[in-house]
């Protein structure tokens, strides 16, 4: 039945039912609106905002180990000819006949710049005014880490590399001059930050994997670092290397010695293991093979390294693809040295 | 109420002008044709007055006619409107016949609201529940394919149970969702499509939500098709909506002699693959045309039919066999699927009340040995008419859904399908059934290379178990008889859960396959858990009232609160210590655990206006305001407007006649903003991502109890906006020959910017990107609909026809100023604590300038004529130095067949639907040529040959034609074809039989006096048949490797999808 109310009988109606529906309405809304946190609910329970140094620390050590460690040592190690490609597999064919392309290291490139060495930076500005021996090492492992950076890459950001934050999102690359000097500014900020230290958080202890948390060596570490900078440069500056060095013996310097190397040790639980371990492992440990140039040279010197543990096991050397002794200056006579 | 009706009576005279004049009172019978039975609810107007009435619970009406008047129009939803002549008499009885194309001439609408089709200003397709039951698909996604214009529907896998991917008009957003919101009776429901593995190592399509809703218990689904017509919905809706609306049971006819009816449907489908690769049967087992009985390819020598040994010696003694083809080797591979349908449904109602409940059980036996999905719902709904003016309806919707599935992916070890299309053509997978016989076992299989596909099958699984309710309560209060308020709240909850069984390969050392031990074979178990759980309440208050005459206006004022929590918790043990004991305690070493909630709440206001005059012209607009939590609290609301228009023609311009008795043109402008996802705009530590690339290369915190965190690689973006989308559209709907046939046809015209995206930068800076708002994303296109009905014979034959068409230009206009390409995300899962595999040979990506979907992949040099460069030397492909674009996932066009014969009881019905273009990754076809099982592999007698159309390239840049054949055959075809993804493309067109059925519906003479009131048994059929392009010859092109998300055109070793045919019977009493 169409039931079509009269005007005015209209309005009568009309004016009491939507003033009864307003109120209802703008009751709920009103009560509903006054809930303002009820909207406030966009931060991620499922990350932390906000952290220590000490809860950052270790990742970013971890970080730089596992690409010093892995892919870098692989290339250190088979243009050092300490190892090299074994004939039956092909993994690492780029690296041996020296094939690396601009691309082949992107990932670690990519991995050092975003995690680790922002992370330090993020310490560092964690750390200001309070504990300073976390600014020190993330100076020091900033300066570790872009030492081997620029000698891979030659230049590369240094002056305005990780300021994202501030706009800053393509950094220039600098010269490996004004980085290697910039080196040395780095490690002596690291060592004043410590040094200056003199509150008494016991922090860092485990968290720092290389040396607990134990200021002289961090220092000692530095030191060395301080040196192998000034010892690349023998050949190019050598004026401001010997000046340099002469600088720190003067100054009574420490270096590290047997025992101190700055290593991080691995566990043998699920995915805490020595990532050259678990890369070899995954890729057949057919891939890296120790390299006849190196054995050789161990055996007509009647190393002890050799007779302590790798002659007996091998039953037979491999014969191997000699590339050659192409000499590799610098890094090969640093790990020579280590050995 | 009297005197308001002789005010009315007075009014009416006085303003029609006509002089006072004798009327008289006219009664009358209303009956339909199809039954006999009486017809309440029958409109019955004085044609030229506003006079009219209603015909009551007996079909009977009473109206006062003036003098003057002549006509009599009657009409009634879902009848065909008559026009008869006023009488001398007194008295006027008709019968009506039902209008079987104008049923969806009433559609639902945004927020459950019914409107007239003719009103509407944007596109609407309407499907009617039993469109939708005729192939007997357990999906109500899948039934709808090739019947909606405009929207492109394909389910990836054949996997029991798997996911659909809905996109209309090619979306909206670059890396957002794309799918439309999925509506059920007015409820927004998830249908996320979570794989907690790693798409590339470990596929498994554990299904999307929507899938769950039983065909049986829908009436109808509208697809709304833009974001005009989903305003009122909000963000969530700027890529359209899909409204499901599901029966609740109806006040029965009197006369039926019944107040409620039951129903019982059961029915049995038989599956099996419908396209399976087609393989070379010419050579066998080994390496470079040689025997080698270790091998798992197929480059050996040429099968002969001599009787040869096989595989591995035990005790001394090795098996032998034939040397020739098992030409159905794979085909023999898979089970007889079947599929046991039931359904029972009551439904009925009286006057003031209606309710409707139903069971129904969904029990399949797929293809893939061993794999089961189950789905049991059970639904109650019902709705009444209270005293004092209140009405008040509730539903609770409770499905169960479990499935034991295979894992596919491209690792031996997990995927059946992975080892069956390598095993090498001579050996017949039927011997290796017993997995632990001596020579079937893990030491003494054949072949070190790959695992017995019966192991990796039988061994290995995915359990899924899903716990779903939908329910809402809705309360109505009739304020006056133009004024209401309703007040809904409803729910969409899921609990799923999850086990993932890898189980350890462990070898006796020194026995054949001993070759790289039981480490490198993954072995893991994995638990997950995830939830989802959807509120949504609303408050509506609708006004309807006649302005003047002509004019109505309907206003609409809504308040939204909505909230939205998901969480997901995955454990899992990485490596296992005793076998066959699947528990988190038997993990060597700590689980892995993941743990995330996802919270995003909504408040929204909205409101639209629709005036009609004359019933030809309308005018609607609609406004939504939007207050999202994940967008910056100082700057979290939006504002969105629409308008639309519709205009029927033939009406305002009587122009109607017999041979066009319909037009209507109608347009549409819309925005919609899209709120960004939650917790975007805080830069956040996380757990530290140290890998380099291999699944088994991560190093994981804590390490000797250390934990540690690493900032987050995305600067934030505090002022982060929504992305919107504007949205035109316009459109016609035109009907001929009394409706024999009828066009509807759309252009659409819609732009998306302010895209939420990660720009990425260079990692020196610090950061790997930043989220920010740019883009611009276009989608144009038309969609049409062409009905026909050839044949409406009185004797009772009736031929109907319908075609779609389709054809969507998806455009990636603009990214970002010095960035032109995204990448989406490729074998990567959300919630997953471990990063899996990245694919090396190539991504799905966003180019800017190209459709959505560019795949990028690595590819060989060729020149510009598109010939293959080679290496003079050795004839082998040169691989280009940087990935190239070599084709896009977007179609061409798509479109649809639907046949529909009837005569008297039979029905006979089929659909084609067709896809043509766009371009897909295969890996079948990289592994089939890897394995030497593709028949493209026996080009040349697998003797050296030059690659046809190859050339070189001269010092001078120029190309000439290539002497040099490849050296070796198989280095070209495994090392350098399948090797390379750009390499694997195929063309994903196709032209499927979608759906098939023939029905009978037993005479109501037969049926007498049986308790029954209508029988009917039907056959059917689903994907009976399907044509691809010409060189695939490989997959089924729908295949999809990542669930229903936005990375399509990736086929990584799916299951192949399944052709069904049954038989169903429903008895209704």
């Amino acid at each position: 039945m169409f039931d079509l109310p009269s005007n005015f009988k209209l309005m009568m109606i009309m004016k009491t039912s939507i003033i009864k529906s307003i109120f209802f309405v703008s009751l709920i809304t009103m009560f509903v609106s006054c809930e303002k946190n009820y909207l406030d609910v966009n931060t991620s329970p499922n990350n932390p905002l906000k952290l220590l140094p000490k809860q950052i620390l270790p990742a970013a050590i971890g970080h730089t180990a596992y690409v010093m460690g892995n892919d870098y040592q692989i290339l250190g190690g088979y243009w050092g000819q300490f190892w090299t490609q074994g004939p039956t597999g092909n993994q690492y064919n780029v690296y041996d006949q020296y094939l690396i392309s601009n691309t082949t290291f992107d990932r670690q490139w990519s991995d050092l710049y975003s995690s680790p060495l922002m992370d330090f930076n993020d310490i560092i500005r964690l750390s200001e005014g309070g504990n300073t021996k976390y600014s020190g090492i993330s100076y020091i492992m900033q300066a570790y880490t872009y030492q081997v950076l620029t000698d891979l890459h030659g230049d590369v950001p240094f002056t305005d590399a990780l300021q994202a934050e501030t706009g800053v999102y393509t950094p220039h690359y600098d010269s490996q001059q004004k980085i290697y000097d910039g080196l040395i500014t780095l490690i002596d900020k690291g060592i004043a930050a410590i040094t200056s230290y003199t509150g008494d958080d016991v922090y860092p202890q485990e968290d720092d994997f290389l040396y607990g948390g134990d200021t002289d060596l961090w220092i000692r570490f530095a030191n060395t670092l301080k040196l192998r900078v000034y010892m690349r440069q023998t050949e190019i500056r050598p004026n401001l290397a010997q000046a340099g060095i002469q600088q720190m013996v003067a100054n009574g310097d420490q270096f590290i010695s047997d025992g101190e190397d700055a290593s991080m040790l691995f566990f043998d639980a699920n995915f805490n293991q020595n990532p050259l371990y678990m890369q070899i492992a995954s890729l057949g440990s057919f891939n890296v093979l120790a390299s006849n140039t190196t054995l050789n040279y161990l055996r007509n010197n009647n190393d002890r390294a050799l007779t302590s543990s790798t002659e007996e096991q091998l039953p037979e050397i491999v014969p191997v693809r000699i590339m050659g002794s192409i000499r590799v200056k610098v890094s090969c006579r640093v790990l020579v040295d280590k050995l | 109420m009297k005197r308001i009706f002789t005010w009315l009576i007075l009014f009416c005279l006085i303003s029609s002008g006509t002089a006072f004049a004798q009327s008289r009172t006219i009664t009358g019978k209303i009956t339909a044709k199809e039954d006999g039975l009486t017809i309440p609810g029958v409109s019955v107007v004085v044609k030229g007055t506003l006079t009219g009435t209603v015909t009551d619970m007996d079909g009977k009406y009473t109206i006062e006619v003036p003098a003057s008047a002549k006509l009599l129009t009657f009409s009634s939803l879902g009848m065909k409107s008559k026009e008869l002549a006023i009488p001398t008499g007194s008295t006027l009885d008709l019968v009506m016949e039902a209008d079987v194309l104008k049923l969806d001439e009433v559609v639902v609408t945004a927020n459950a609201i019914q409107r007239e089709k003719r009103s509407l200003g944007y596109a609407v397709t309407s499907v009617g529940g039993e469109e939708l039951t005729k192939g007997r698909d357990r999906s109500v996604l899948n039934s709808l394919q090739g019947k909606v214009a405009g929207v492109q529907i394909s389910n990836g896998s054949g996997s029991v149970g798997s996911s659909t991917r809905v996109v209309i008009r090619g979306g909206t957003s670059f890396l957002g969702n794309n799918q439309p919101l999925y509506v059920v009776d007015g409820i927004p429901i998830d249908n996320a499509s979570y794989e907690s593995g790693d798409n590339l190592n470990r596929q498994v399509d554990a299904g999307s939500r929507a899938n769950d809703i039983n065909p049986e218990d829908i009436e109808s689904v509208t697809v709304l098709k833009g974001p005009a017509a989903a305003a009122l919905y909000g963000s969530r809706a700027s890529n359209g909506a899909v409204m499901i609306t599901t029966k609740s049971g109806k006040t029965m006819k009197k006369g039926a002699g019944k107040n409620s009816e039951m129903s019982f449907s059961s029915g049995i489908t038989f599956e099996s693959p419908l396209k399976l690769p087609e393989f070379q049967n010419t050579y066998g087992q080994g390496l470079f045309k040689q025997p080698d009985l270790r091998e798992n390819t197929s480059w050996g020598a040429p099968l002969n039919g001599e009787v040869l040994p096989w595989g591995n010696f035990v005790n001394g003694v090795q098996q032998s066999k034939p040397y020739s083809a098992v030409k159905d080797n794979v085909k023999d591979f898979f089970d007889l699927g079947r599929t046991y349908t039931n359904d029972l449904s009551l439904s009925g109602g009286g006057e003031k009340s209606t309710y409707y409940m139903s069971i129904g059980n969904v029990k399949q036996y797929g293809i893939m040995p061993g794999t089961e999905y189950t789905r049991t719902s059970f639904k109650v709904s019902g709705s009444t008419q209270l005293a004092n003016k209140f009405n008040s309806s509730a539903s609770v919707y409770y499905i169960k859904s479990k499935g034991d599935l295979s894992i596919q992916g491209q690792q031996t070890s997990l995927s059946a399908w992975e080892d069956i299309i390598q095993t090498p053509r001579d050996i017949n997978l039927q011997d290796l059934k017993d997995y632990n016989s001596p020579y079937n076992n893990l030491d003494n299989f054949y072949s070190p290379y790959t695992t017995n596909p019966y192991f990796a099958l039988n061994e290995n699984s995915y359990q899924n178990n899903v716990d779903h309710v939908i329910g809402n309560v809705q309360l109505g209060y009739e304020v006056n008889d133009w004024l209401n308020l309703s007040y809904r709240i409803g729910t969409d909850f899921y609990d799923d859960n999850r086990k993932e069984i890898n189980a350890i390969q462990a070898f006796t050392p020194s026995s054949p396959n001993d070759i790289q031990g039981a480490g490198t074979y993954p072995r893991r178990y994995e638990v997950t858990n995830f939830t989802s759980r959807e509120i949504n309440s609303d408050i509506m208050l609708t006004a309807k009232r006649k302005l003047t005459d002509k004019i109505y206006l309907n206003v609409l004022l809504g308040q939204n609160i909505r909230e939205k929590r998901t969480t997901g918790q995955i454990s899992t043990a990485n490596g296992l210590v005793v076998p066959n004991f699947y528990n988190l305690a038997n993990a060597q070493g700590a689980p892995t655990v993941g743990n995330t909630l996802i919270l995003d709440r909504l408040y929204g206001f909205y409101g639209s206006i629709d005036l009609s005059y004359n019933n030809y012209l309308f005018l609607g607009f609609t406004g939504r305001n939007d207050k999202s939590s994940t967008l910056p609290i100082k700057n979290n609301s939006f504002f969105y407007p629409s308008v639309n228009a519709s205009f029927v023609f033939t009406d305002a311009f009587k122009i109607s006649s017999n041979t066009f008795n319909f037009g209507k043109i109608m347009a549409s402008y819309a925005k919609v903003g899209k709120a960004a996802a939650p917790y975007v705009l805080q830069n956040t530590y996380q757990a530290p991502n140290i890998t380099y690339g291999h699944a088994n290369s991560l190093l994981n915190f804590p390490i000797n109890g250390v934990a540690g965190y690493t900032l987050g690689d995305v600067v934030s973006n505090p002022d982060l906006k929504p992305e919107f989308t504007k949205a035109f559209e316009i459109g016609v709907d035109l009907a001929f020959f009394n409706d024999r046939v009828g066009i509807t046809a759309d252009y659409y015209d819609n732009v998306s910017d302010g895209q939420i995206f990660t720009a990425p930068f260079p990692a020196s800076s610090g950061f790997l990107g930043k989220v920010i708002n740019a883009g611009i994303f276009t989608n144009k296109g038309i969609e049409a609909l062409l009905r026909l009905t050839p044949v409406d014979s009185k004797k009772g034959l009736r031929w109907d026809l319908s075609f779609t068409y389709t054809k969507n230009t998806s455009l990636v206009k603009e990214i970002y100023p010095g960035l032109d390409q995204i990448s989406l995300n490729v074998g990567q899962a959300p919630f997953s604590a471990n990063p899996g595999n990245s694919f090396t040979g190539g991504a799905v990506v966003l180019q800017e300038g190209e459709p959505y979907g560019s795949l990028l992949m690595t590819s060989f040099e060729r020149d510009p004529n598109g010939n293959v460069v080679v290496d003079p030397s050795t004839g082998y492909p040169i691989i280009a130095t940087d990935d190239q674009i070599r084709g896009n996932i977007q179609p061409d066009y798509i479109a649809g067949m639907t046949n529909k014969f009837t005569y008297k009881s039979l029905s006979l019905g089929f659909t084609f639907d067709v896809r043509k273009g766009g371009m897909m990754y295969s890996r079948t076809k990289s592994t089939m040529i890897f394995a030497g099982t593709d028949p493209i592999t026996e080009y040349g007698d697998r003797e050296p040959f030059v690659i046809p159309g190859s050339v070189v390239q001269n010092v001078d840049g120029s190309y000439s034609a290539n002497t040099t054949p490849v050296q070796d055959v198989l280095t070209y075809w495994a090392n350098f074809v399948a090797s390379t993804g750009g390499e694997c493309l195929i063309d994903a067109s196709y032209i499927k039989l979608r759906e098939l059925s023939l029905s009978y519906s037993v005479p109501s003479k037969l049926i007498g006096k049986s308790p029954f009131s209508s029988i009917v048994v039907s056959v059917s059929g689903r994907n009976l048949w399907i044509k691809t392009d010409k060189d695939n010859h490989y997959i089924d092109p729908e295949a999809s490797s990542f669930g229903n998300g936005n990375a399509q055109g990736f086929e990584y070793g799916t299951l192949p999808s399944v052709k069904s045919i049954g038989a169903n019977v429903r008895l209704t009493f």
